[in-house]
C-alpha cells in the first residue's frame, strides 16, 4: 500500500511512502542534492522518528521546500497511510 | 482589522509569500480553495505553518470546514494543539452550531493543557439562515469576535446574480453590520472577485464602509492597499474627530456645538472610534488643544 502528500512544484515536496516489514528506507531527490540533502534527509529521519516510522519506504521528490513543508507532507502521507490500515 | 487576505491552506508558495504583502491578518483556507483529496495535506501544511512560525497566530486566522462536512472536528484537533487561536467558522447559521464547535473547542483545550476560551470564532454569515439569524447568534459564545460576511452563497442561495451593483447587498450587509454593534463585535465584508476590476473594489469597500464594516475579506495581495486606505480614517477625518473631542473634554458633560453641529454621546463615541481605527488611542487621554504639555 501506498500513500502520498503534496507536488512535485516549486517550494512543494512530494513525498511517497510504502508500508512493508523491511527496516526503513529513504530515497531522495532533489535539485539541491549536494548543497542540502544531508539536511534534508535529517529532518525527513527525525519527523518519522517523531511518529514511530520504522519500517517502510519513503520516497522523497524535493523541489527546494522548507522544512516545515517537508515535515508537513512526511506527517500527511503517514497519517493517511495508517487510516487505510497501512502497517508502518 | 482592514484587510484579511485569504490563502489556499494547500499552496507552500503562497503560505510563505502571504505573510509579506502587509495585509492586516490572514484567513489560510482549508475549505473551498482545497479540493476534497487534499484536505487531509491541507490541514498538516497549515498545522506545521503555524506551528514553526511561518504565519503568527495574532494575526492569522483559518477557515475551517464546514459544519455540515464532518471534517472540522480533525481540523480542529490538528490546528489547536500547532497553535492556532482564530477560527473562521464558515456557513455559520445558529447558536446550536456555534455550540457545537465551541464544545469540540473546549475538549481539545483541555486535552492539551490551553487555557480555557483562548481559542477565538469569526463567524462567516453567507446563507439567508445565518444573515436573519445575525442577531440569534449574537452572544451564543463568549469566544465569538466578529462577523464576515460571504456574499457568493448568500447571492446563489437567495437567487441574487453577484454583479457588480452594490445595492443587492445593502440588506445583508445592514444586517450583519448592525447585529455586529449590537454585541460588540467586528465586522468584516465580503470578498470582491473581479480582480480586473480595481474601481469596483473601491467602490464595494466604500458601500461596505458607509453600512458599518470594519474591514474587507481579499483574494489577492493587489487589493490590500486598496482596502486599508479605503478603511482607514482618513487626514481630515482624524483632524475631526480631534477637535470633536477636544471640544468634548472642556463642555463638562451634557452636550455642546463644534464643527457646525451638536456634540453628545453619539458624536463623541464615534470620534473616539475613528481614533481608535487610525491606531491613535494616545489622542483619546490628550488635554484639549492648547493644554498640551
Amino acid at each position: 500500500m501506498e500513500r502520498q502528500a503534496g507536488q512535485a512544484v516549486k517550494q512543494d515536496t512530494l513525498v511517497r511512502i510504502s508500508d512493508g516489514d523491511a527496516p526503513l528506507t529513504i530515497e531522495l531527490e532533489s535539485p539541491v542534492l549536494g548543497l542540502f540533502g544531508r539536511a534534508i534527509r535529517r529532518a525527513a529521519e527525525e519527523e518519522l522518528a517523531r511518529l514511530g516510522v520504522r519500517t517502510g519506504r519513503v520516497r522523497i521528490e524535493d523541489c527546494q521546500a522548507l522544512d516545515f513543508v517537508l515535515r508537513a507532507r512526511i506527517r500527511a502521507a503517514v497519517k493517511a497511510l495508517r487510516e487505510e490500515g497501512g502497517r508502518i | 482589522m482592514r484587510s484579511w487576505l485569504y490563502c489556499p491552506g494547500n499552496s507552500p508558495k503562497m503560505i510563505i509569500s502571504a505573510p509579506l504583502y502587509g495585509a492586516d491578518g490572514l484567513v489560510l483556507d482549508l475549505e473551498d480553495s482545497v479540493a476534497d483529496d487534499r484536505k487531509g495535506e491541507a490541514r498538516q501544511l497549515v498545522a506545521q505553518a503555524f506551528a514553526e512560525g511561518i504565519v503568527s497566530a495574532e494575526s492569522a486566522a483559518v477557515r475551517i470546514n464546514g459544519p455540515d462536512t464532518g471534517l472540522w472536528v480533525k481540523d480542529l484537533e490538528e490546528l489547536i494543539p500547532a497553535g492556532v487561536r482564530m477560527i473562521r467558522v464558515p456557513k455559520t447559521e445558529d447558536p446550536e452550531g456555534i455550540r457545537e464547535i465551541c464544545a469540540a473547542l473546549g475538549r481539545i483545550e483541555r486535552e492539551n493543557g490551553i487555557e480555557a476560551e483562548t481559542v477565538t470564532l469569526q463567524c462567516i454569515l453567507e446563507t439567508p439562515l445565518g444573515v436573519e439569524n445575525a442577531f440569534a447568534l449574537g452572544g451564543s459564545s463568549p469566544r465569538i469576535r466578529s462577523y464576515s460576511f460571504g456574499a457568493e452563497d448568500y447571492c446563489a442561495a437567495v437567487g441574487i446574480s453577484r454583479g457588480r451593483e452594490l445595492f443587492p447587498l445593502d440588506y445583508p450587509r445592514s444586517r450583519i453590520a448592525s447585529a455586529a454593534a449590537s454585541f460588540g463585535y467586528g465586522a468584516c465584508d465580503t470578498v470582491w472577485g473581479f480582480l480586473d476590476d480595481p474601481e469596483g473594489l473601491a467602490a464595494d469597500a466604500r458601500r461596505a464602509a458607509q453600512l458599518g464594516f470594519e474591514g474587507k475579506s481579499l483574494i489577492h495581495p493587489d487589493q490590500i492597499e486598496t482596502v486599508n486606505r479605503i478603511f482607514s480614517p482618513s487626514g481630515e477625518e482624524l483632524s475631526k474627530a480631534r477637535r470633536i473631542l477636544d471640544a468634548a473634554a472642556v463642555m463638562n458633560g451634557g452636550a455642546a456645538a463644534a464643527e457646525g453641529r451638536m456634540i453628545d454621546r453619539p458624536v463623541i463615541l464615534r470620534a473616539e472610534k475613528v481614533l481608535r481605527a487610525a491606531g491613535r488611542t494616545d489622542l483619546l487621554k490628550k488635554k484639549p488643544l492648547g493644554q498640551d504639555p
